[in-house]
């Protein structure tokens, strides 16, 4: 495969994960702190703290792939 | 749609008719020059104007009735008749400072002021919305344009740059609200927000109600680039045309705002203790760390995008405080705020080098030699961001503080006050710059739509700060059907 083509099946590539990986890492806060917060007692406050987190760093994911794909990093 | 519904939404219709004329207008006609564009779109602002303040007449506030329409979907209660004159205001002025921006490109005008139209229609229309559809409907027509104008210098890299990372950020957090939004549907059966909140009074804390809770207000911290969800803000303000940073950072940011206002207060008060400590962790990480980066920066687009990220955190405060004095302070610090910001912007653009309007600090140098006046201008619009008396940024700030210590967000308070200590270094950075230090002798680009935003932007900070009672009096106006909507004033909070 030419270098020009692989570099833009790798770059579709890394754009098609951005799909899954912002509500993976939602999930992961959200129900990870729920686990935490039924063994903690503290409900909902480490839900809530997960949650906001997971949807924080999925953000942070899409935008530096977005750099990325602008050819900035 | 009913005949009644039509004349609530006639200054909607008016301005998308003439949005649309605009963009047809090069096609069917001949190609003249950027200035008719302007007028036309200038005209159409005014008479979008006078429909509106006709039509307000039909609303009676004062015994709390709401003029609403389309299935009780839209509202033109005296709070969207403020905000709307709001945007008008701030929309008209970003046409005059795009006035030289647009000449000296070589890009249609037409469809550029077309674009704005389009925009202030989707704010027109999300801060009328008492129905999250139409809230979100409002929301994506102004996004939408948002995106297309961050990018108009499609040839400039920078642009086409922050048109991408603006567009697949705000796709995301487009839909996020959405998610949150049938979340909340699930749950309360309704998207109206005066069914959501009889469902909530009847309702104890779930897992999926907070959940969707969260992600609307995820989606919302989005639009108002509060921390973490700023990520977006300094590449997309560095990299847009200049006057389309202003109108992102004013009328876009405000209209956020507005809805963020209208959904919290009317629908979700009865959750106010699930959602208000995590605002308010939102809110002091957005001050903290958008006046601790501006510190360190030397483009000045990037500057105010920070300083932007920590002026979302002070609003954010009249939101968590859910009281009289915080709804008020959301509509003062608006009106300060967009037009403080439009008047910087416009001396921004005075500084002009290539193509991007003075990007550097060191740009400002030696500035109150070469324009007294108009370094005179940008000093009080500094000192207004910085909440700093006589000026009108003070009466924002006072409100905004004085709601959250209210509501028993002292430490908030705390921060807040701290921070915008630190807002004045950065921002006497600028000062000092521009009268302190010897600068360069080329000369700034003062042409007469500059020169009248900035005029505008001072008699309005000044004025304001100087004799505040005119606008305080027409924010408890505005504000007073939210405020009880809110439960803010019966419960004496």
């Amino acid at each position: 495969m030419p270098d020009d083509k692989r570099k833009d099946v790798n770059a579709l590539y890394e754009l098609a994960t951005l799909g899954f990986v912002f509500p993976i890492a939602t999930a992961i806060g959200f129900f990870g702190g729920r686990w935490l917060d039924g063994v903690f007692h503290t409900r909902p406050w480490i839900t809530i703290a997960g949650t906001v987190i997971g949807i924080a760093a999925g953000f942070v994911n899409l935008f530096r792939s977005t750099s990325q794909s602008n050819g900035n990093e | 749609m009913s005949w009644s519904d039509c004349v609530l939404l006639l200054p909607e219709i008016v301005l998308i008719l003439g949005a649309s004329a605009l963009l047809v207008a090069p096609v069917i006609g001949k190609r003249s020059g950027g200035d008719s564009a302007k007028w036309v779109m200038i005209f159409i602002l005014a008479v979008t104007a006078a429909t509106l303040i006709a039509c307000s007449w039909a609303v009676d506030d004062a015994s709390f009735k709401v003029t609403r329409g389309m299935n009780a979907m839209f509202a033109l209660d005296a709070f969207a008749i403020f905000f709307k004159l709001l945007f008008i205001a701030a929309i008209g002025m970003v046409v005059l400072l795009s006035d030289d921006f647009l000449r000296e490109s070589r890009y249609s005008t037409w469809e550029y002021y077309s674009l704005l139209g389009f925009a202030l229609c989707g704010m027109m229309f999300m801060v009328s919305g008492v129905h999250l559809i139409t809230i979100y409907t409002g929301l994506e027509l102004m996004s939408l344009s948002s995106y297309i104008l961050a990018g108009y210098f499609k040839n400039e890299e920078k642009s086409t740059e922050a048109a991408m990372k603006y567009f697949v950020l705000g796709a995301v957090s487009s839909a996020i609200l959405l998610y949150g939004i049938s979340l909340i549907y699930g749950v309360c059966g309704s998207l109206n927000l005066f069914d959501i909140a009889r469902a909530m009074s009847t309702l104890i804390t779930n897992d999926a109600l907070m959940f969707g809770i969260m992600l609307l207000g995820a989606g919302l911290c989005f639009k108002v680039a509060a921390v973490p969800f700023h990520v977006w803000t300094p590449d997309v303000y560095e990299g847009a045309p200049t006057p389309i940073t202003a109108f992102l950072s004013t009328a876009s940011k405000t209209a956020a705002f507005s809805i963020f206002a209208r959904i919290f207060y009317v629908a979700l008060h009865n959750f106010q203790l699930d959602w208000s400590n995590v605002l308010a962790t939102v809110a002091a990480l957005s001050m903290i760390l958008g006046n601790l980066a501006a510190i360190t920066q030397d483009n000045v687009k990037r500057m105010l995008a920070y300083s932007s990220i920590a002026h979302a955190g002070y609003v954010l405060m009249g939101i968590i405080a859910l009281n009289a004095n915080g709804i008020r302070g959301v509509l003062v610090y608006s009106v300060v705020y967009v037009f403080a910001n439009l008047g910087i912007w416009a001396t921004v653009l005075m500084m002009r080098r290539h193509e991007y309007a003075g990007e550097r600090v060191d740009d400002f140098e030696g500035l109150s030699r070469r324009a007294p006046f108009w370094a005179f201008a940008m000093f009080v619009f500094l000192l207004s961001l910085g909440g700093i008396p006589p000026t009108a940024g003070f009466l924002g700030k006072y409100f905004l503080f004085a709601a959250a210590v209210e509501a028993g967000f002292g430490w908030l308070a705390i921060i807040a006050v701290l921070m915008s200590a630190v807002s004045m270094f950065y921002y006497l950075r600028l000062v000092v710059a521009m009268y302190l230090r010897e600068g360069r002798e080329a000369d700034v680009a003062i042409t007469p739509p500059l020169r009248l935003v900035a005029a505008v932007a001072l008699a309005v900070t000044l004025f304001f700060g100087l004799v505040p009672a005119p606008l305080i009096k027409q924010v408890m106006t505005s504000s007073q059907w939210i405020a009880v909507r809110g439960g803010a004033l019966h419960a004496g909070r």
